[in-house]
């Protein structure tokens, strides 16, 4: 072991970072005149338990992912809060729903009416526990509604409400068992 | 919690399809890196390495200072004997005094805790700015690093990372 870090001390120092989660770490970095390499990184993560009860709300039930993402009419995503949860945190939870079912060009595609949804998030603050809050498609259009009332202006488009369908209902869902609850099955 | 059978959408009744509790839900709080002169795969071997040494975490999220606080606390107080808290609670208030002082740590935030012998002691930097004198001794650095790398860590797979496992 004491061999082998003297080897790797010999070896030419080259520029280098790591990166985790788009954060970059540089390989090596001096503390007190003296050169330190990076012993290892990763990401600190949080769980929160029991964050939300959620509904699917369609014209015609339907046990199939892919025909409930296409059926055309009014849909009603119904979450009902049961802990705070931060915009952000919310905005990064759904960001993450959509980068999982979802291409990179697609993403991008999509990025627009993600800005605005996440505005309309961002306006409302904490989601509170107890707080209602419904995504839903009009026919022509998404709206956010907050405890009944309409929460900023409605989001134009199809392609947002089926991407905000695939975070739950996609191949890669926020969590398996919430999917296949979701589809009544 | 109660839903209903059905609701009204855009003059539309549409009916319950499915109902679900999400159980999950997981936040990014920071990256974070250890830096030292010579590369250690133990834990132990991080602990007691010689020399200085640099954690550094990088916000992936706002966390205000009381959050900072209690976590610090309680990964400190998770995987050190009372005894080793009890030896450096002069630095642990000063430390706690310098987060509260800094306030809230925005995402994107470098906090950065460098253990340097020179200055026999470790150094709290946000954003590559020093934040008051440095906190005595070596043993306190040591109770940091048990914060990640003790026997009970904030996050397992987080110790095996720092560890380069």
């Amino acid at each position: 072991m004491k061999a082998l870090s003297f080897l790797l001390m010999l070896v030419p120092l080259v520029a280098g970072a790591a990166e985790v989660e788009g954060v970059k770490l540089d390989d090596k970095t001096r503390v007190a005149n003296a050169d330190l390499a990076l012993n290892g990184a990763g990401l600190r993560k949080r769980v929160f338990f029991k964050v939300y009860v959620m509904a699917l709300y369609v014209a015609q039930k339907n046990t199939n992912p892919a025909a409930l993402i296409d059926q055309p009419g009014p849909k009603r995503i119904a979450i009902r809060m049961l802990r705070d949860v931060s915009a952000d945190a919310f905005n990064e939870a759904m960001a993450e729903g959509i980068r999982a079912n979802h291409s990179e060009a697609e993403v991008k595609a999509l990025d627009p009416g993600l800005k605005q949804l996440s505005a309309v998030i961002a306006e409302v603050k904490d989601a509170k526990k107890g707080m209602a809050i419904d995504l839903d498609w009009t026919g022509a259009e998404t709206q956010v509604m907050v405890n009944g009332k309409p929460a900023g202006k409605p989001i134009p488009g199809p392609d947002l409400y089926r991407a905000l369908l695939k975070i739950w209902l996609g191949d890669k869902p926020v969590q398996d068992d919430l999917k296949k609850a979701l589809l009544g099955s | 919690m109660k839903l209903e059978d059905r609701v009204r959408v855009d003059g539309q009744e549409l009916h319950l399809n499915g109902l679900a509790l999400r159980t999950r839900f997981i936040f990014k709080v920071y990256v974070a890196g250890l830096y030292l002169a010579d590369k250690a795969t133990t834990a132990q071997a991080a602990i007691d390495a010689k020399g200085p040494k640099r954690i550094v975490l990088v916000m992936m999220r706002d966390a205000d200072a009381e959050q900072f606080v209690e976590s610090i606390e309680s990964g400190m107080r998770a995987n050190n004997s009372e005894a080793q808290i009890a030896a450096v609670k002069t630095q642990i208030d000063q430390l706690m005094a310098m987060i509260r002082g800094v306030g809230q740590s925005k995402k994107g935030a470098r906090i950065v805790l460098d253990y340097a012998p020179s200055d026999h002691g470790t150094t709290l930097f946000v954003d590559g700015v020093a934040q008051g004198r440095p906190m005595a001794g070596k043993a306190f650095y040591q109770v940091l690093l048990r914060i990640w790398l003790g026997e009970d860590p904030v996050q397992p797979d987080l110790k095996e990372a720092l560890l380069g496992n």
